[in-house]
This record gives structure tokens, C-alpha cells and sequence, in this order.
């Protein structure tokens, strides 16, 4: 009986593994909080934009199946706009898929293709990409004295395509 | 016995699977859990940042263009004549804010019988007020809100009255404007 089962048990351990695929999706620089400061502007001209560039992300998309990374916010009572848009260097054989425009992140939106068809097999399923944030906000948008300063949490999805 | 050697048969083959490729759960491995990473039900994984958009308020204002105002004739009866200038000079402002207004000053006044009013072009939004300069600020736009505009004018008038002595190549006096809170 003992014996008869053996067999069967063996071959299931083998092939337990497979029934699930690791992903990883993690910060590779940076991922800590980062404040945008507008604060400079040519006499007669809107203000100078403010920029990010300090974080960086890597993926391993082991679905087995493309996948992409979607984009979403919530920053209630938002005042001023935020853009984002990854940056993968295109010269590497890792980090295969298509960049999306620069997206505006607005509060509630919905999740926002970030970066898509990532392939399924390696090299191309790993990547790793720069968080590129800009901030902007013309005059007639005020200033955080009067509207307090844009808190977001922004969130980032490595999901099956 | 024949389960014994079917048993036999699948360890070899297994041995010799991982022999070659190593254990199925090498490559199928799931790495542990990293910070700020969050293993989905579905398979999906999230990374959360927190970020933060200040906007400070800003105020600029520029001057562009040095004027040079002669006065040369009167007509009979009258005092010299005035003369403008509301060509050459031009001012830029920025404000993300509101109640601002421009002051302007002279940095020390002219002899006695010679004056300088200004007159600024209005922005947007903010009223204008023509006056004569002196070393004490005086209002020339109030109300200014949320302006970011270039190009605006400047007109400068001259004038002299009979006391005034003719001063050979002129008095060079600096203008200084301010952008500040009303």
C-alpha cells in the first residue's frame, strides 16, 4: 500500500512547484517618500515644472503569460497636476514591452496602463525601468499656502496582461 | 516486485531530472517577501510611494530698458514742455498668489523744479495709478491675482517747471519696483 503511493507522492512534490509562478515587483533605488517643489518661475512666464527622477523599479513579469504595470492614485482634494512615466533603457535585452506616454495621475483614477507586453519568457520579463515625476502648476492654480500641499499615494501593478 | 522496479524507474528518472535541470523549484521559486512588495491573491503584486506636490508661492518681476528723457522746448507762456517715454522700458510679472501690488521708489530725487511720474501698463488683473516718483514707495498697481504675463508697459513722463536749471547731460536716477503683498 505504503509502497504503491510512494510513486505518486514523489512525482506530485516534483511538480507541486509548478502549478505556481514567482513574480517580483520591488524598488530597486529609492521608493521612499519623495516631495516635488514648485517654487521658481521667470518673471512673467508659468513656474518652472518640478521633477523626480530618483526611483527605480525592477519586475520579474513570471506569469506565463505578457503582463504589464498599471498606474493608479488617491490624493483627495487635489490641487496641482502630477505627471509620471517610466524610463527603460532600451538598449538592454531585459526590460522588453512598450513605454506608455507620460500619464497624469488624478486622484481616483482608475489603474492606468504604465508599461505593457512584457514578455513571458526571459530575458525580456525582467526589467527595470525610472519613475519619472513631474509637477506643475500655473499661477492661476494657486499655491499650497491657500490649497495645503497634493498628498498621493501612488500605486504600481504588475499584473497579467 | 514490478512496483518495486516502477518505483525504481521513477526515482532514476527523477534523479537524472534533477541531475540535469536540478530541482523543479528552482526555477518556479518564490522569492521571499520584499519591502513594500504585497503577493496578490490573484498574482498580481502592488508597490505603493508616497508622494508629495508643494507649490510654493512665488513672486517675480522684472524690468527690461533704460529710458533717457530730454526736455527741450516750452511753449511761450507755459512751462517746459513734458516729454514721455512709453516705448522703451517694459516689466514682466509672475504671482501664483493674490493681493499683490507694485510700489515704486526713486533710489534719491531730482533738483529741485524736475519730476518723474510713472504710469504702468495694467496686468490682468490689478488697477494702475500714475505717480510721481520719489524716495518714498508709492502705489502704481494694487489687486494683482494670479498674473503671469511679460511685455507689460512702461511710461515715463518728464517734467520741469520754470525753476528747474538746465542740468548739461541729465540726472541719472534708478527706479526700483516692488512686487509684495497689499
Amino acid at each position: 500500500m505504503h509502497m504503491n503511493l510512494l510513486p505518486i507522492l514523489l512525482v506530485a512534490s516534483l511538480l507541486t512547484p509548478l502549478a505556481t509562478l514567482g513574480q517580483e515587483f520591488r524598488f530597486n533605488a529609492g521608493g521612499g517618500p519623495i516631495t516635488l517643489q514648485v517654487q521658481s518661475a521667470t518673471a512673467g512666464s508659468e513656474p518652472v515644472d518640478a521633477t523626480d527622477s530618483s526611483t527605480e523599479i525592477y519586475w520579474d513579469a513570471n506569469f506565463g503569460v505578457p503582463a504589464k504595470i498599471t498606474v493608479a492614485t488617491l490624493s483627495p482634494g487635489q490641487s496641482f497636476r502630477l505627471y509620471l512615466q517610466l524610463n527603460v533603457p532600451s538598449q538592454s535585452p531585459a526590460g522588453q514591452g512598450i513605454t506608455q506616454p507620460e500619464i497624469q495621475l488624478i486622484d481616483g483614477m482608475l489603474d492606468t496602463d504604465l508599461f505593457t507586453d512584457i514578455p513571458f519568457s526571459l530575458p525580456g520579463r525582467q526589467g527595470f525601468g525610472t519613475l519619472q515625476y513631474r509637477a506643475a502648476a500655473i499661477v492661476a492654480e494657486g499655491n499650497s499656502n491657500e490649497h495645503l500641499d497634493d498628498a498621493h499615494i501612488v500605486t504600481f501593478t504588475l499584473l497579467a496582461q | 516486485m514490478r512496483s518495486m522496479r516502477r518505483m525504481k524507474t521513477i526515482y532514476s528518472l527523477a534523479l537524472a531530472w534533477i541531475a540535469l535541470f536540478g530541482p523543479l523549484s528552482s526555477f518556479a521559486q518564490i522569492p521571499p517577501p520584499l519591502p513594500g512588495a504585497i503577493q496578490m491573491a490573484v498574482g498580481n503584486m502592488t508597490l505603493s510611494q508616497a508622494v508629495t506636490v508643494s507649490v510654493q508661492e512665488i513672486n517675480e518681476l522684472s524690468i527690461v530698458g533704460d529710458v533717457h528723457l530730454i526736455i527741450t522746448t516750452a511753449t511761450p507762456g507755459s512751462g517746459p514742455d513734458a516729454v514721455t517715454d512709453a516705448a522703451t522700458a517694459t516689466y514682466s510679472l509672475t504671482t501664483n498668489a493674490t493681493g499683490k501690488k507694485i510700489i515704486g521708489s526713486l533710489d534719491s530725487n531730482y533738483a529741485s523744479g524736475v519730476s518723474l511720474s510713472l504710469l504702468l501698463g495694467a496686468p490682468s488683473s490689478g488697477t494702475t495709478t500714475s505717480q510721481i516718483l520719489s524716495t518714498t514707495a508709492m502705489d502704481l498697481v494694487t489687486g494683482i491675482n494670479y498674473s503671469a504675463e511679460s511685455g507689460l508697459s512702461i511710461s515715463y513722463t518728464a517734467n520741469a517747471d520754470v525753476s528747474a536749471l538746465p542740468n548739461g547731460s541729465g540726472e541719472t536716477r534708478t527706479v526700483t519696483l516692488t512686487l509684495m503683498d497689499n
